[in-house]
């Protein structure tokens, strides 16, 4: 076991080598850090943007920047006029010397900018996931058991609907509804945004307002794939001849599906947890940008909107590793469910 | 059921796990929620060139002069404006002298005086801070010192007429604190990564930061050793990313004062809810069409009819403007041929063209550009088919299709292209849309030809030798277009004292621009803003973007 | 406590994550001959007829509507009818420039239906594939493809779209079909939609590879020399055709909304050219006003079509599975 998990991590080494030299490349081709100058109303002179840009070394060819991305610029000459009258060493360190670089746009090292983001996006992901699954494995398990009832074609229908709205429509209609119409119907509004109510303690109560429309959006979104997935999981398990044995044995129905069916279609359900948990840290881009939500999401479209490559480097990084490490754990995880598999 | 004890279990357990923050106290004070688009990426002026950034410094850093809502200077933290009549300005123009008021205080009572001035002057002057502004400061001026406690005198190396390009909120985006400062630069050799530029504990302005919540908000609270006196309320900024969300927390009443409403958003917002005022203040910020006439041995060149002025004139015979003005951007702004509309330096006697198909088509016949059996203009086996490029704005490509059909009826295909701002703004060797050339016409939005209020200074969208090249790559031309006169006029303007030879010169490449056509104003847009009328007890004074728009502030009355 | 019971001869999954989600969708062992069965279940599905209908009727919409409106009334404009609501002449009332919304949904529909089945058809040729070719050769080849499409995986689709936007948008021309001009961000939307969702498609197709190598009939037909290529198409492929069908239609869906974020994000197909999603996506902006006309009719359109899909999906499903039925 203790082998096998070695081995694994040993394997994704050069993987997550691989991806980040990918990314950087993309990276460079997605648009300039220095374009946020445009159509600013104090653009800074020709010279000035270019010094900028040779400083954070974005005159380098993209090898060498991945090198100065990887070990760091500070043995290197930097020649910040590009006539060889003005040279300094370069001052970062590198990743693999535990410098994740430094923002461009608020020149706060990388991490740290995430560090500010990744708790907020857990508090809005964490517990939109949680009611996305149980609500699924309740409306699954139930329509899996009733197929094609009345319950079923209305769950279908009603989960296929928000699964094909796209969600900024959702999450726009909800504020409307019920942050701006509330109010003139005279019943208590939702709060439109943020996390907290700015100048009160920032507790538990403060929250969740903020907390009840984008929990909705995301659930109503994700909700459908889950319980398609979930049903046909149970359907899948129903049709076996041991469900069939044990109900010819006289088993009561609730009992064939709670002992046997669930336990059986768990299996799949779990695998599929495994692969979206690392995706939670990722955060919701579409949803947070619409509700202010101060996470990962909005930090991802925020440094894409201006290339911020360190942070969105960061960012991809930390998801990488994330899914490599998720990945190993499911498969830990399924073995001890399942005893038929075995490491080899 | 077991099910839903589970259920109730876990939702507990994840209720549970929640950090809770408990820091800040409940508060009686009255509080303005202001709605900002953008989060500041700083708060040290010379690291931004971001207009939510400037704004947002604006509460909290006082500049040594500022400007009304009608241009007029008012001194802030020194006690007059350097005039040669009052001895500020040296005969020779070489050299400014100018007193701090006295018994100044930064918040956290440090004394303000001539020595954080003078700080600040050094830390543009050194290149190894990488600060993204003063550069032309830099690289005017040969020395400063500090004559006494309050006094400063900043030496140039070449006559300089106007202080307010380097002492004003135009010129000098603030004044940094010395005395938490000068520590980390004698340390460090650069105030790059000083812990000041994002957690700021010592104000000048009006108010000062209490907490900056990234990517949420930041509460400031009135500065009591303001210079200007001591507001009566907190101010909170909220970021939205999405304006609609925006618009509609100010429609509910959850903000109060939203920033930077959409120019075809300025005659609708009222509707959202009858508590919402619109307040549009214009300080030359035009939305304007850059055609792109760079020819063949530069690098991309933009389609061949275009360096024929017949044609640029044709173009801007068939545009029509106030039909975007008036139904799009319902009757908000007004159509313009002049690049200093909405300034004091415009021009009276440049009047607006009107659309004139046949006119535009008579030109374009002349030029020699004829409508095929396609309906398309040709010429020598040339279609007339150009680039029509902007941002991915939805407001933008609202007025490129009616510009699309608009060109059209005379004859001449466009293709609409859309992209991001980091694209479309990305440099020379970024392969950026305006940069490369990879456009025929681009529209975009800003106050290039006029950077100041009360001087026109650089034109450098248009001048030869900001024209993008690779020996130029950084250069601010994309136009391609060359015209020594012009040039030669925007000198004139630039060192010119006697405002009469400044205004003339101005006139005149006003004229000049009309009758070549290197660019086609669209509209001037405003600086919008929506409040919320309940909240306030009269309409608040809000000054022109272009200087500090909350120079009057502490005198806002709240209800 | 109950295992597992597999079908005969099925090969013990190796122990990667892949091999639990993907025994999932692995579906038994369907011949050529269970086609004729498997269509006649599919008839007798009450909502898969239902399904099928409503897709026919939205594609019988937009191709007969092309016909009676052509393209240039789609994109006509006239800004003083801007925002009117449906009338008799604009029976959806007209959008924010004053273009008729009704024939925008039909020249949209066909843009969105077009893109949504190409992107598909990309995803289903490079995921098939690689999962053949993986399952089938393993060793070196199944390695080197599944830690690519691990790599893939681990980057959150947007993303990779929007990379792939930026990277194929100025490498590909404009083109002409039947004399309609089509911009290039249109075959961009497609490579982007194709090539960034192949990925659990191929480690399914791999996974149903794997189970049926080992079985009889392959063993014989590979000991019998038939070349590999003919024993992956005769022997392997038929028996993937339910994850395949399954991942075709969810991606259908997704395609489509996939598509719409990326007009959101001001990166979809290039304007004047409407699609669904950037119809909804232009309106958001009016939502407040009360021009619900301007949403409603291409949000009924979207939802029509992925639940026409997703039922005649589930019916296709149980069709080729006869063990998820009671």
């Amino acid at each position: 076991m203790i082998k096998y998990i070695t081995r694994r991590i040993l394997q994704s080494i050069p993987l997550l080598f691989l991806i980040t030299f990918v990314l950087f490349a993309l990276m460079n081709g997605i648009g300039d850090p220095l374009a946020v100058y445009g159509e600013a109303r104090n653009k800074p002179n020709p010279q000035q943007r270019m010094e900028i840009m040779r400083r954070l070394g974005l005159d380098q060819p993209i090898y060498v920047q991945y090198v100065y991305w990887l070990i760091g610029n500070d043995w290197a000459q930097v020649d910040v006029r590009g006539d060889g009258t003005l040279m300094e060493l370069g001052r970062r360190k590198g990743v693999l010397r535990g410098d994740f670089g430094m923002s461009f746009r608020t020149r706060q090292p990388a991490t740290q900018r995430i560090s500010e983001r990744l708790p907020n996006t857990l508090i809005l992901m964490i517990p939109s996931y949680v009611l996305t699954v149980l609500l699924a494995l309740a409306i699954g398990v139930y329509s899996a058991v009733r197929q094609y009832s009345f319950f079923d074609n209305l769950v279908s229908g009603m989960s296929f609907f928000f699964y094909s709205m796209p969600i900024f429509f959702i999450a726009l209609m909800c504020i409307y509804i019920f942050g701006v119409q509330f109010q003139r119907w005279g019943l208590q509004p939702l709060p439109i945004g943020g996390m907290y109510d700015p100048g009160k303690t920032r507790n538990f109560a403060n929250l969740l307002p903020h907390l009840v429309m984008p929990v909705f959006c995301l659930v109503a979104i994700q909700l459908a794939g889950y319980v398609r997935f979930i049903r046909s999981s149970m359907l899948e398990v129903l049709g076996q001849d041991y469900i069939r044995t044990a109900r010819s044995k006289g088993m009561r129905e609730q009992r064939v599906v709670r002992r046997h069916a669930l336990k059986n279609a768990a299996l799949p359900l779990i695998t599929l947890i495994g692969l979206d948990i690392p995706f939670l840290l990722a955060g919701a881009v579409v949803t947070e940008q619409i509700f202010s939500w101060p996470g990962m999401g909005a930090l991802f479209i925020e440094s894409l909107t201006y290339s911020d490559f360190p942070v969105l480097m960061v960012i991809l990084l930390l998801l990488s590793i994330a899914v490599v490490f998720f990945q190993l754990l499911t498969d830990i995880v399924y073995t001890w469910f399942d005893p038929r598999i075995r490491f080899n | 059921m077991k099910f839903m004890v589970s259920f109730a279990l876990l939702v507990a357990l994840v209720v549970a796990a929640f950090p809770v923050v408990n820091s800040v106290k409940a508060q009686d004070a009255k509080v303005v929620v202001m709605g900002f688009s953008q989060e500041p990426d700083t708060f040290n002026g010379f690291y931004s060139a971001m207009a939510f950034a400037q704004w947002a410094m604006d509460l909290g850093v006082a500049s040594l002069y500022d400007y009304d809502e009608n241009g007029v200077a008012v001194p802030v933290l020194i006690d007059a404006i350097p005039t040669v009549e009052n001895g500020g300005i040296a005969a020779d123009m070489l050299s400014y002298t100018f007193k701090v008021k006295s018994d100044l205080k930064w918040s956290d009572g440090d004394p303000l005086n001539a020595e954080d001035v003078v700080f600040t002057f050094q830390m543009v002057l050194d290149k190894k801070n990488n600060f993204a502004q003063g550069a032309n400061i830099a690289a005017a001026v040969d020395s400063v010192e500090a004559v006494d406690d309050l006094t400063v005198k900043v030496t140039f190396k070449e006559p300089q007429p106007f202080p307010e390009n380097f002492l004003s909120d135009i010129g000098l985006p603030a004044v940094l604190p010395a005395h938490i400062l000068k520590p980390v630069y004698e340390a460090e050799g650069t105030i790059e990564q000083a812990d000041w530029n994002q957690n700021p504990t010592a104000f000048s302005g009006p108010f000062k930061v209490t907490e900056w919540l990234r990517g949420e908000s930041m509460t400031f609270e009135p500065n009591e050793n303001y210079v200007g006196g001591v507001a009566n309320f907190n101010v909170v900024i909220r970021f939205f990313p999405d304006p609609e969300t925006a618009k509609a927390a100010l429609a509910a009443g959850q903000i109060q004062f939203l920033t930077n409403v959409a120019q075809a958003d300025a005659g609708t917002l009222g509707n959202l809810s009858p508590d919402i005022q619109v307040i549009q203040v214009f300080g030359g910020y035009i939305e304007k069409m850059t055609i792109n006439v760079r020819t063949d041995d530069m690098p991309g060149p933009g389609h061949p009819a275009l360096r024929d002025v017949k044609v640029r004139q044709a173009i801007r015979l068939a545009l029509n403007r106030s039909e975007i003005t008036t139904n799009l951007l319902g009757g908000t702004t007004a159509p313009t041929d002049s690049l200093y509309a909405g300034t004091v330096f415009e021009n009276k006697n440049i009047k607006t063209v009107e659309r004139d198909v046949e006119a535009a088509k008579k030109l374009l016949d002349e030029a020699g550009w004829v409508v095929g059996s396609d309906g398309i203009r040709e010429k020598d086996g040339v279609k007339l088919d150009l680039r029509l490029n902007s941002t991915n704005a939805g407001w933008r490509q609202a007025y490129l299709a009616v510009l699309q059909q608009n060109l059209a009826e005379v004859g001449i295909k466009t293709t609409i292209g859309s992209f991001p701002a980091t694209e479309y703004f990305g440099q020379f060797t970024n392969g950026g849309i305006l940069a490369s050339g990879l456009f025929d016409l681009g529209t975009y939005a800003n106050n290039t030809v006029l950077t100041n209020i009360v001087n026109v200074s650089v034109n450098e969208d248009l001048a030869c030798d900001q024209v993008v090249s690779e020996a130029n790559p950084a250069g601010n031309n994309h136009a391609g277009y060359c015209n020594p006169e012009l040039d030669e006029l925007v000198k004139i303007t630039k060192t010119s004292s006697d405002p009469k030879v400044a205004q003339e010169a101005a006139d005149k490449i006003q004229e000049l621009l009309y009758n070549e056509v290197p660019a086609i104003p669209l509209f001037p847009r405003g600086d919008i803003y929506g409040i919320n009328k309940s909240a306030f007890a009269e309409t608040p004074r809000i000054g022109s973007g272009v200087g500090n728009q909350f120079f009057d502030i502490v005198n806002w009355k709240l209800n | 406590m109950t295992t597992i019971t597999r079908p005969e001869g099925d090969a013990q999954p190796p122990a990667t994550s892949v091999k639990a989600l993907d025994r999932q969708m692995e579906r038994s062992v369907i011949g050529e001959s269970n086609l004729k069965r498997s269509l006649r279940r599919l008839r007798k599905h009450r909502m898969a007829v239902v399904g099928a209908v409503i897709l026919v009727l939205i594609i019988l919409y937009v191709l007969i509507g092309s016909l009676i409106f052509p393209e240039s009334s789609s994109n006509f404009l006239d800004t003083s009818k801007r925002l009117m609501a449906p009338d008799a002449a604009h029976p959806f009332g007209t959008d924010q420039v004053g273009r008729d919304i009704f024939i925008r949904t039909i020249y949209g529909g066909q843009i969105s239906l077009f893109i949504a089945v190409t992107a598909v058809a990309v995803q289903l040729a490079i995921g098939v594939t690689a999962g053949l070719l993986a399952g089938y050769f393993g060793g070196l080849v199944d390695t080197i493809i599944m830690r690519f499409a691990e790599a893939m995986l681990s980057i959150p689709q947007i993303f990779l779209a929007l990379i792939a936007v930026r990277i194929f948008a100025n490498a590909i021309p404009d083109f002409k079909i039947g004399g309609r001009e089509f911009s290039n961000t249109l075959v961009v939307m497609i490579i982007v939609l194709g090539a960034t969702s192949w990925m659990r498609l191929s480690r399914i197709v791999r996974s149903v590879v794997l189970s049926v190598k080992e079985q009889e009939y392959i063993t014989a037909a590979r000991s019998l020399g038939l070349p590999p290529r003919r024993i992956l198409l005769r022997h392997v492929l038929p028996n993937c055709v339910a994850p395949i069908i399954v991942s075709a239609t969810l991606g259908v869906a997704s395609a489509i909304l996939l598509e719409a974020y990326l007009s959101f994000l001001g990166l979809g197909v290039r304007p004047p050219t409407a699609t669904w999603g950037s119809i909804i996506s232009e309106a958001k902006e009016f939502l407040a006003q009360g021009n619900w006309w301007y949403w409603f009719f291409p949000a009924v359109f979207i939802v029509l079509t992925v639940l026409g899909i997703n039922f005649l999906g589930d019916g296709l499903r149980d069709a080729f599975d006869p063990k998820s039925l009671k």
